[in-house]
């Protein structure tokens, strides 16, 4: 073990001297010497170094940005060891390696999309000719949907275990805190505490869903961390918070069969596109789902037949009350932060978050660093976290100087008609930017597979914000349709190389496509002309 | 040492596989069907076989070995073999060394790694 870890250890170190050697050698002789007096002394501290710690690099968090950076800095030759430990939701549930997105969030969420969008396409069917039995009596089975779910989760843990356990990243189910700035404490599941120490620590603890402060909510309530692996079909459920968790959650239920009511407090999506995220609000209620406005729920009881009581407070002040089978919060997420004692190291927290003001990563602690969902005001995705870490990585022990670019990073909200966009909302172009230096372009569009199963193509809409002058730089584009993912991220790949309003247009479309709807907008919001499409192929 | 088992084809393997109790430790090892020479016909699986066996030896005394062979070359080459198609066993290597009823396993030149046969063998974790 110890032998093998030195070797190692050197061979990554001796990458590291490499460049300065070649660079001296048309130096002077004094100049020479000098240098490499300089370059003992280095060399030296660097081998007390390594001599000092266990690890190069430790990592808290076994989710999105912590393997992604783990697996990075073995890669270039660093030693390196990963805590990651998931404490059970305040119902039970808990997973395996891998975070939030693999075990209850991403994934998980878009395979249940994806039984949504299916069970729609068997109504559907009907219409091509498919002979489908009666599509009203096709009811989605809860448990195969959640067992088949949970199978392909537990198989993406397994594989995650091997690839570490083959990288000779090493892995320990354990909590982690900082005892000091070089040194880790982790309490394994049998309560037993192991002490690691490291050159570099990664924070990459993720969060967790909050609760609200009311009677019942951590008693009755669940959140997106059980949603995916209930036992129960989760029957009629109330779905507080109108993010994206929230959206979601709710399109798929709905889409199931369930009956699913959002809650919202102020407003649809904050900080999307108000227009966008109103359409899809919109789109979901046709299809549905339930919506009540301005309100707050104010207590959760359990009645004698297990169903859940809730009662909420409008903008009025009036309280209502409503009976549910589920109760899921989607009232955003509370970094793990302050868990880690941050106290003992003296890393700073942002106090009405707990997230981390990190400069590139790094934290006020030099040789402590955090990416992922724990950074203050940058986006909670899980390919941000990747992206952060594996820069990181490089920076740390491949020489690179390549910062992270958090701007103009493409998203989509998974909602049953999908939502995708990239860059600047219109609201956020105003008022960066002022009304009369942008125009606004957009389009209603009918996507030739509704024709035949008469789908709604009312909130069919997209949307390009470009400068109104000079190269009339495209800003932000958004697009709700099928496929919105699928669509968005190349428009994001023509975005970052600077895409203008004039090359979108001379761009061919792709026939008979959605994303094609792009090359093909023109009208401007300022003409007051109407967006609403001619005819199919006009 | 762990209970070793030997099954040959689909039937028979799902047929023996029902003896077993959900709580027991049932390891199973997919290769292909052994000729003459008493070799396997697919040559990863000769090459892994003293791995495995070496992995086995720490293997807890009431853990199963079931080991299968799935059938000659031109059975397992059809893409429509029953061990490929089937949702529980989803082949798609051979050999496949799995934890029945879990999502673990492992393919091809995974099972000639002790360390992985050891981490198959401890894991806890469902
Ligand atoms: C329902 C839902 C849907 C989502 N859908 C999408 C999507 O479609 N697309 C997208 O890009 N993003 C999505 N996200 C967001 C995405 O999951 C996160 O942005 C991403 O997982 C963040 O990665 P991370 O590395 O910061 O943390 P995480 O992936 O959360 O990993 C952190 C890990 O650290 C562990 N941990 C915490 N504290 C400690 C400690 N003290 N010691 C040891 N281990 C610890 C945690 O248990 C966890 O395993 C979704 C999130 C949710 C909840
Ligand atoms: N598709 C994806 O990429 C995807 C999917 C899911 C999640 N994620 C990531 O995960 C993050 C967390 O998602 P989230 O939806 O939980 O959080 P969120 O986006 O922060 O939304 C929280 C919602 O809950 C409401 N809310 C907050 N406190 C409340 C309270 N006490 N009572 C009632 N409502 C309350 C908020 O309303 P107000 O507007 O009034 O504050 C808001 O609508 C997101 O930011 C996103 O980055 C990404």
């Amino acid at each position: 073990m110890k032998s093998r870890e030195s070797k190692e250890k050197k061979s990554w170190y001796f990458n590291c001297c490499k460049k300065p050697q070649t660079m001296d050698s048309d130096l002077s002789d004094q100049e020479n010497y000098t240098k490499s007096l300089e370059k003992l002394v280095t060399e030296q501290e660097n081998i007390e170094a390594d001599q000092k710690f266990m690890y190069d690099l430790l990592v808290i968090g076994g989710g999105s940005g912590g393997l992604a950076a783990a697996k990075e800095a073995v890669n270039l030759g660093a030693k390196v060891a990963v805590l990651d430990f998931v404490t059970p939701s305040p119902r039970g549930t808990t997973w395996g390696l891998g975070g939030t997105c693999v075990n209850v969030g991403c994934i998980p969420k878009k395979l249940m999309h994806q039984a949504a969008l299916l069970g729609e396409a068997i109504h559907e069917s009907a219409a091509y000719g498919w002979q489908v039995p009666d599509p009203n009596i096709i009811k989605n089975d809860w448990q195969a949907l959640t067992t088949a779910v949970q199978n392909h989760i537990k198989s993406v843990n397994w594989v995650t275990r091997v690839e570490l356990r083959t990288k000779k990243i090493e892995y320990f189910n354990a909590l982690g805190y900082f005892k000091d700035q070089h040194t880790i404490c982790g309490k394994m599941k049998n309560g037993e505490e192991k002490v690691f120490t490291a050159k570099n620590i990664l924070i990459a603890v993720g969060g967790r869903p909050r609760y609200p402060d009311i009677p019942g909510a951590l008693e009755y309530g669940i959140s997106s961390d059980d949603i995916f692996s209930l036992e129960k079909a989760p029957g009629k459920t109330l779905v507080i918070g109108a993010g994206y968790i929230g959206l979601e959650c709710a399109g798929f239920l709905n889409s199931l069969g369930y009956d699913a009511t959002v809650m919202v407090r102020s407003i649809v999506l904050r900080g999307f596109d108000q227009q966008m995220a109103n359409t899809i609000a919109q789109e979901m209620e046709r299809r549905g789902v339930h919506f009540i406005y301005q309100a707050k729920p104010s207590k959760i009881e359990k009645q004698a037949d297990g169903r859940l009581l809730v009662h909420w407070v409008d903008k009025e002040r009036q309280t209502h009350q409503d009976i549910f089978d589920t109760v899921l919060f989607a009232i955003g997420r509370k970094p793990l932060t302050e868990e880690l004692k941050p106290e003992n190291i003296g890393l700073q927290l942002i106090p009405e978050t707990a997230k981390i003001d990190a400069i590139d990563e790094q934290t006020n602690v030099p040789n402590v660093y955090a990416v992922g969902d724990v950074l203050h005001k940058k986006p909670e995705l899980t390919p941000v976290a990747i992206h952060a870490g594996r820069l990181l990585a490089r920076r740390l022990f491949g020489n690179s100087t390549e910062q992270m670019d958090y701007v103009n990073v493409a998203t989509t909200v998974f909602s049953p008609l999908e939502y995708g966009c990239v860059g600047l909302s219109e609201e956020a172009a105003i008022a960066i930017h002022g009304e009369d230096k942008i125009e606004i372009y957009h389009a209603y569009y009918k996507p030739t597979e509704f024709f035949i199963p008469q789908k709604d193509v009312s909130n069919c809409y997209i949307k390009v914000i470009a400068f109104r002058n000079g190269d009339q730089r495209v800003l932000g584009m958004h697009f709700i349709g099928p496929n919105a993912g699928e669509v968005i991220q190349g428009f994001a790949a023509a975005i970052k190389c600077n895409l203008t309003f004039p090359k979108l247009k001379d761009t061919v479309g792709i026939h008979p496509t959605v994303a094609e709807e792009f090359t093909r907008i023109s009208v401007t919001k300022r003409s007051g002309l109407d967006p609403k499409p001619q005819s199919c192929c006009s | 040492m762990v209970l070793r088992h030997h099954i040959e084809g689909y039937e028979n393997f799902f047929k023996f596989m029902k003896n077993f109790k959900p709580n027991e430790s049932v390891y199973v090892l997919y290769s292909g069907k052994k000729l003459p020479n008493g070799k396997s016909w697919c040559p990863d699986c000769v090459e892994a076989e003293p791995f495995i066996e070496e992995g086995f030896k720490t293997a807890s005394e009431s853990a199963h070995l079931v080991e299968v062979e799935v059938g000659d070359r031109p059975f397992w080459k059809d893409l429509n073999c029953p061990f490929r198609t089937n949702s529980t066993t989803k082949l798609r290597v051979l050999p496949t060394l799995a934890k029945w009823n879990t999502q673990k396993r492992l393919e091809g030149d995974q099972c000639q790694k002790i360390d992985l046969i050891e981490m198959l063998l401890t894991d806890e974790d469902d």
